[in-house]
């Protein structure tokens, strides 16, 4: 231990700076703090170490990282180093760099492949012998843990739990009768008033929203380990707390104890097992003669990191930017919830669409939770796709009596089988609630990192109509119940949290679209649309043979004319096509003198840089066209590169985000959130589009041919004066063949968008976390 | 009689599929007198002779397997293929490559197998003329003695130690359907209330590695269960249902997953782990030794009394011999061919030459069985990469016209006029040592006047491919005559319509 300490010190001298000296015992603390340093492992491992007599958590930090070697079985330092470039050349220490950054990034720290961690060199001189390859990965989820996992301020084992000698099921009205008759005892009366049945009796206190009162400044932090698993990080100690326990209301109307452990000095971190995700959650200090000392009360677990509402949560915080959100969110949707008023939610309807009965809403304790802890009925709509025993696992559930009187003639929710009910719409009071309409999150399954709160508003029932035939509904909404009231914004709280499944969703960045499929867009009109084509040349030969040849094929519509509009004069295209193709300069000749549709007509413009290679996408803008309250369209576009390696995507047109700034292209990862179906947006794409002849007629600018972005923000400018939408769909797309930027807005079109109605109708997408 | 049965490839061979199904049969058509094979398609590149009987496609959906099918057929035998999964209900999902390749197959096999009544009934709908038998999986023998002692060991163990052993095993991904460890994921919080009711869940997860990745893990380490993933080997998973007390196979609700198969529950039921089995019950014909709910094994475990259990095991028997005897199953399955008509052979004289014309995405594979075949390999403009093609239409030179090059043995197998006015290129270039001129038709002018641009991009090929493929096949007609081309591409949604059969389809 001497020698140890001795071998120790003198690494320290080579620390000569006081301030250095003081991060490596900073370091020691991080490092000493996580399992994924095994002080004992590292020794055996590393018997040079050993032999040396030196402290090997300072061994580690000092030397054995940039070593390469590894700190534990379960942290491969050189593979860390390998993978992450930057750090490796900023030389930090890896399990340090990952314990401060890198979890919080997302970074791995081993490979996922069973055995490879073996191929790790071990290190310098006698390792020992190299553990055989092994044929069992324990199933490491670092990068969906690390997004997780607390925040870096450190990494500490639970306290020794005690073991309850009764199984977690026990009811325990006793204890908690008693724990009632002692301090902070309306915080327990308010949790038992929660037990479903017994709501009869509401407190007073709820029906003001004041976070004080459900003690949660005490938990700092908070997430899901797994689905029925939270882990609650406290601040700090607890003065006089001898024992944590926690309980929950199970689904046959009593409560259970969910946790029960030792409140250990060093121990801040509360297990606890969930009887089910929803249901409040009390925790109460006891002291050592079982007397209460403090309490919390997490009125709504699923918040938490991990939760199946957590993305409603972080929507919250963007939009309140508040510090104590969890608290005050809590305390706002208890207060709805457990008051008096009746409620803005009716019943939910699940279109099957699409469903494969794995997802969350058939969960039974899912379903038994909201009928029992929301009394809200489950109830299935619209097609039902492979089974109609699907439609069984949303089951008859009881619900609670008081919660569902409350519930009637309010709204239906309808919401695709990949969703659920937010908090703000299980909660919302009919009067002054916050829930938007057409706003939900999308949380993606694979990397939950990208969650994004969306705001996809219908306009008319023709767009609802323009949805993907098997795949799910494309966005919850709303239907009036008997008060004849709905939600009345668009914009605001979430309405429903959407897992985004990337199989089912977008099967094919070019095509989503089956070809067995005819375009399922309703119109009642018998005659095909009869379509001007203006095509904008500014490229290849090969471009606009492709173009035309695109043009050509064609399904569903009656095509007059072409018109190239170009400054190239050495052009030529194929004489074998069904309709007159003619030539224009853009120099003195403006486009609407150049073409005179026919009232009815729709127009098409399109630029050589796209082309529709799927021959049903005119059909499909034209007939939104001749949809009354839509004057023009476009559709995705898909980029299709010839060099090897890059993938296909989708482009989505301009849209806004949810803090109005103006619009910009959607960002190509956003893009794919958006499943297929038609939206409104802020402004069609220029490079396609389709509108109405009659608004052509009115669009007298010829400066603006050469500012494609200037005739989208002035064509939606126009579109809205008339009362009419823009709209894109991603039913069909257009094909790209370069990764060409959309052209930049101008700053007079920004402050038209600014000035503009946009916002009433346009479609909204952020990022939710970074 | 002998049975020749096809398979995708060499892996195929062990995989489980061929394992429960064929593998399991063939003693006992051996003990009724049939002969029963099973290759790789590719081993006829190897020269294994075509000299059977009766031929079962499994697993082959390619050109390669529809021309052999053909050319089979002409020659006498019966074919047909085994159809396990269903990809083909609903004109509106994402397979439309396998229903195109369903679609190739009407009228075209004198026999479908299937493994299920549902599927049966999915490929009737496709083709309502073809017969169709269904063969249920053959279960492997129950070894009685063992399984009777380690169920009770079994259980025992689990209740010193209030842990449960699980396993689940299977393909782990799929590229158009949610299944798989989506399920194990979706369905695993019913191990929650074995968590409430005392128990410890330890899952181990057989698979193929490259259903592994991370957000696969991190999904799986958020069950209520301690979860072990390893890479499925036949040997592994015996070992693993020899010990587990539980085999955890949930089943979604999707077209897909509700017309497999019985096998998975039948191979661990025969090696003594109990089946807890939720979400769509595709394991009903299992009856009473199928858990359903976590409520009912909690029960049964306090109780110490599980469904399959020392007593029930000849119950168990009984039920195998009612859908999954091997003895039973090759006998209906006798039966069944012996009911179908055979075609006569055509005259050798008679027979069609063939050729199959490659696209952006056509297996290697296929090149080598034409080569194998005596078949025309023929290379398009869309074909992606060079293979020593009997001819090809394509761009050879940047920035040059589309030529038609073919090489000596394409050459001999020209048409008389074409023969003629073909040029010798002054040096061989990649194994073609002639130009053949475009025809001056519609087709040749077609491809005379086709650019890079056209295939190049995958959108390209979307809108150019079928109407370029079909100048290339009538082209190739034209110089090749009498031979009946068919067009390898495995690239959606490419296709082009299969011109009309030797049988008139």
């Amino acid at each position: 231990m001497l020698k140890r300490s001795l071998n120790t010190v003198a690494s320290w001298f080579r620390f000569t700076r006081k301030g250095q000296i003081a991060e490596l015992h900073r370091l020691k603390q991080l490092v000493s703090q996580t399992a994924l340093f095994d002080e004992q492992w590292y020794l055996h491992r590393y018997p040079d170490v050993a032999k040396a007599g030196q402290d090997p958590i300072y061994h580690f930090i000092l030397h054995g990282g940039a070593e390469g070697r590894n700190p534990g079985p379960h942290f491969d330092a050189r593979w860390y180093l390998r993978r992450n470039v930057d750090v490796a050349r900023s030389g930090a220490n890896p399990l340090v760099h990952y314990l401060e950054h890198g979890r919080n990034e997302g970074r791995s720290i081993k490979p996922l492949q069973p055995g490879r961690n073996d191929d790790v060199d071990l290190g310098q001189g006698d390792m020992g012998k190299p553990s055989p390859p092994t044929e069992v990965a324990d199933p490491y989820a670092n990068d969906y843990d690390a997004s997780w996992q607390a925040q870096a301020l450190g990494w500490q084992q639970l306290g020794a739990q005690v073991t309850s000698s009764e199984p977690l099921t026990n009811i325990e009205p006793v204890l908690l009768a008693k724990l009632a008759k002692g301090s902070d005892q309306s915080r327990i009366k308010m949790f038992l008033a929660t037990v479903p049945g017994a709501r009869q009796t509401t407190i007073a206190k709820w029906q003001t929203p004041d976070p004080v009162l459900l003690g949660l400044e005490l938990l700092v932090d908070g997430w899901f380990v797994h689905a029925r698993q939270l882990l609650l990080r406290i601040d700090g100690e607890v003065s006089g707390a001898h024992r944590i326990v926690a309980f929950q209301s199970d689904s046959s109307g009593g409560t259970c104890r969910v946790a029960d452990q030792v409140a250990a000095s060093s121990a801040n971190l509360v297990r606890l097992s969930l009887e089910n995700p929803f249901s409040p959650v009390l925790l109460a200090w006891l002291a050592s003669d079982g007397k209460v000392v403090r309490t919390a009360l997490a009125m709504f677990p699923s918040l938490y990191r991990g939760g199946l509402h957590h993305a409603e949560m972080h929507a919250v915080s963007l939009q309140g930017q508040k510090s104590d959100a969890m608290a005050c969110y809590n305390a706002e949707l208890a207060a709805a919830l457990f008051g008096t008023q009746p409620l803005l939610l009716g019943r939910i309807k699940v279109d099957l669409r699409g469903a494969s009965g794995s997802e969350h809403i058939f969960d039974p304790a899912v379903v038994i939770a909201l009928g029992m802890h929301f009394g809200t009925q489950l109830l299935a709509d619209g097609e039902v796709t492979g089974s109609a025993m699907v439609a069984d696992r949303l089951g008859v559930t009881s619900l609670d009596p008081a919660l569902s009187a409350r519930r009637r003639g309010g709204a239906a929710l309808v919401i695709p089988a990949d969703c659920l009910p937010s908090l703000a719409s299980l909660c919302g009071a009919f009067d002054n609630n916050q829930v938007g309409a057409a706003t939900f999150c999308i949380v993606p399954g694979r990397n939950i990192a990208e969650a994004v709160l969306a705001c996809l508003p219908f306009t008319t029932d023709a767009m609802h109509e323009l949805t993907h035939p098997a795949l799910p509904l494309p966005q919850p909404r709303w239907e009036p119940g008997s008060r004849s009231q709905s939600p009345a914004q668009q914009v605001g709280l979430p309405s429903a949290i959407r897992t985004f499944d990337e199989i089912v969703w977008q099967v094919d960045a070019l095509m989503p679209l089956s070809p067995d499929l005819e375009l399922p867009v309703q119109t009642k009109q018998i005659r095909p649309p009869k379509l001007q084509v203006i095509v904008t040349h500014s490229g290849t030969q090969g471009q606009l043979d492709l173009c035309l040849l695109a043009i050509s094929t064609q399904l569903g519509v009656a095509i007059d004319g072409v018109t190239v509009i170009s400054t190239q004069s050495d052009i030529t295209w194929p004489v074998e096509v069904e309709f007159p193709i003619a030539f224009r300069t853009p120099a003195g000749d403006t486009e609407t003198e150049a073409i005179s549709p026919a009232q009815d007509d729709v127009l098409v413009k399109l630029d050589t840089a796209v082309f529709p290679h799927d021959p049903r996408t005119f059909a499909a803008l034209a007939n939104l066209c001749r949809t009354n309250e839509i004057g023009a369209a476009s559709c995705a576009i898909g980029i299709s590169c010839s060099e090897e390696g890059v993938k296909e995507v989708m482009q989505a047109p301009w849209v806004l985000d949810c803090t109005f700034d103006p619009p910009g292209p959607a960002d190509e990862a956003i893009a794919r959130f958006f499943p297929a179906a038609t939206f409104a947006v802020a402004a069609v794409d220029p490079r396609i589009m389709a509108l109405r002849a009659d608004l052509w007629r009115e669009f007298k600018t010829a400066d603006q041919v050469n500012q494609p972005a200037d005739v989208a923000t002035k064509l939606a400018s126009l579109c809205r004066d008339r009362g009419l939408q823009t709209v894109f769909t991603t039913i069909v797309r257009a094909a790209a063949v370069s990764l060409d930027p959309f052209t930049e807005v101008s700053p007079a079109s920004l402050d038209a968008f600014k000035a503009g109605r946009a916002r009433d109708s346009a479609t909204y997408l952020i990022r939710l976390l970074p | 009689m002998k049975i020749q049965i096809l398979v995708r490839s060499a892996d195929w061979l062990n995989s489980a599929g061929t394992r429960i199904r064929y593998l399991r049969l063939k003693r006992e058509l051996n003990a009724l007198g049939w002969k029963l094979a099973i290759d790789p398609i590719s081993s006829i590149n190897e020269g294994l002779r075509l000299n059977a009987d009766i031929y079962l496609f499994s697993k082959c959906q390619d050109v390669g397997a529809l021309m052999l099918t053909d050319m089979l057929r002409e020659a006498g035998a019966l074919v047909g293929f085994d159809l396990f999964d269903d990809y083909f209900s609903g004109q509106e999902s994402a397979t439309f490559v396998h229903r195109v390749f369903q679609r190739a197959l009407i009228g075209r096999v004198d026999f479908l197998l299937c493994s299920t009544e549902r599927m049966s009934a999915i490929a009737r709908d496709s083709d309502p003329q073809v017969p169709i038998h269904v063969m249920n999986d053959p279960h492997d023998p129950v070894a009685r003695t063992i399984v009777d002692s380690s169920i009770g060991a079994r259980l025992l163990q689990a209740q010193e130690s209030r842990t449960l052993e699980a396993v689940w095993f299977g393909h782990g991904n799929n590229p158009v359907f949610p299944v798989g460890l989506h399920d194990v994921v979706a369905f695993g919080a019913e191990f929650q209330v074995l968590r409430q009711a005392g128990w410890q869940v330890r899952l181990k997860v057989l698979t193929n590695s490259d259903a592994i990745d991370q957000a696969v893990l991190g999904a799986l380490q958020t069950l209520p269960a301690q979860v072990q993933v390893e890479e499925w080997s036949e040997a592994g998973e015996a070992i693993s249902l020899d010990r587990a007390l539980l085999a955890f196979l949930p089943v979604n609700f999707q077209n897909f997953s509700i017309a497999k198969s019985l096998n998975r529950a039948v191979s661990a039921l025969a090696r003594g782990a109990q089946v807890f089995s939720p979400g769509f019950p595709l394991y009903e014909a299992l009856g009473s030794f199928i858990y359903r709910s976590g409520p009912d094994l909690v029960d049964d475990l306090a109780r110490g009394a599980l469904k399959l259990n020392g007593g029930s095991l000849d119950a168990l028997a009984a039920r195998f011999a009612k859908i999954a005897d091997p003895a039973q199953e090759a006998i209906k399955l006798i039966h069944f061919f012996d009911g179908l008509t055979q075609r006569p052979a055509c005259s050798v004289e008679d027979r069609a030459m063939r050729g199959i014309i490659h696209g952006s995405s056509s297996p290697s594979s296929i090149h080598r069985l034409c080569k194998s075949l005596g078949w025309l390999s023929l290379g398009s403009p869309y074909s992606l990469y060079h293979q020593p093609f009997h001819a090809e239409i394509a761009q050879f030179e940047p920035a040059g016209s589309v030529e038609l090059r073919v090489s000596r043995e394409g050459y001999a197998r020209l048409a008389d006029q074409w023969r003629e006015s073909a040029q010798p290129l002054a040096r061989s270039v990649d194994g073609y040592s002639h130009i053949v001129p475009l025809p001056d038709s519609s087709a040749g002018r077609e491809l005379a006047t086709a650019t890079p641009e056209m295939w190049k991009s995958r959108a390209a090929r979307i809108l150019t491919f079928s109407s370029l493929m079909r100048a290339t096949q009538e082209v190739y007609r034209e110089v090749f005559p009498q031979t009946y081309l068919l067009v390898s591409e495995h690239e959606m949604p490419l296709t082009v319509a299969e011109p009309e059969r030797e049988n008139g389809q």
